[in-house]
């Protein structure tokens, strides 16, 4: 059974690359400061420049969706459960790290 | 200026709503489809409009003026755990509700026949409704450390 929009498949996976970015830009911009103000000096804030960044990740991948012709609902059942734990593990880690951090 | 924070909390608090909405609609047996959507809809434009505003209000108030006031106060982990955390883990809220709306609007009857997609789909409101509780929360908590 194919799903009725398939190109959505693209924003599906841009989700997916986007918990590594958010995960990776929030504890490599804590331990190295020089990578937390490069995103502040091009964005004003590092904060804005992981939201553009990210932004920026899902609109392309969403653009690389446009070519997908077919998509089988198992097909897609597969990559959400792959969303859900992949961003139920970056929020973890992200907890973890701050704990840790500051405690 | 005070504004932008009262219209953060206010729409954020709206977005809980309706991904509790989200939530409850898929976990019936009898699932109200456009119901579902229309909440799923909502809750993505509340954390939009969540995260502008919240920004906004981070850069020109949060940032400068109360940031340091809790740094120096008795509780500086208000800012450096609950806060550091609650900034980041909430840049995926616009993003699962974003997923979730696209995938009820493109499957529409499968929901209903297919439970393991039914599942995934309620799984991510289910993290996404925490998500924005947690956000929430760690909120109230800063806000009592200033």
């Amino acid at each position: 059974m194919n799903i009725k929009h398939p190109k959505i498949i693209g924003i599906v996976c841009g989700a997916i690359i986007s918990a590594p970015w958010i995960l990776f830009a929030t504890i490599f911009g804590e331990i190295n400061h020089t990578f937390k103000d490069w995103l502040a000096g091009i964005f004003t804030h590092h904060w804005i420049g992981k939201s553009v960044i990210l932004i920026f990740i899902i609109i392309i991948s969403g653009f690389f969706g446009l070519f997908i012709k077919k998509i089988t609902v198992s097909t897609l059942t597969f990559w959400l459960l792959v969303l859900f734990w992949i961003i139920l593990i970056a929020i973890t880690a992200i907890i973890l790290f701050f704990a840790a951090h500051t405690f | 200026m005070q504004t932008l924070l009262l219209t953060h909390i206010f729409i954020g608090l709206c977005g809980i709503v309706a991904s509790y909405i989200v939530l409850m609609g898929l976990l019936k047996k009898e699932v109200f489809l456009r119901r579902v959507k229309t909440a799923a809809f909502f809750a993505f434009l509340a954390y939009l409009i969540t995260w502008i505003t919240g920004g906004g209000y981070y850069l020109n108030i949060y940032g400068p003026i109360i940031k340091p006031l809790i740094n120096k106060g008795e509780y500086p982990w208000a800012h450096s755990f609950f806060m550091e955390t609650k900034e980041h883990i909430f840049l995926f809220l616009p993003i699962i509700s974003f997923v979730i709306w696209l995938a009820l609007i493109s499957s529409n009857e499968h929901i209903i026949k297919n439970d393991s997609l039914r599942r995934s789909i309620m799984l991510l409101a289910a993290l996404s409704f925490a998500i924005s509780v947690a956000v929430a929360l760690f909120g109230v908590v800063v806000s009592g450390a200033k």
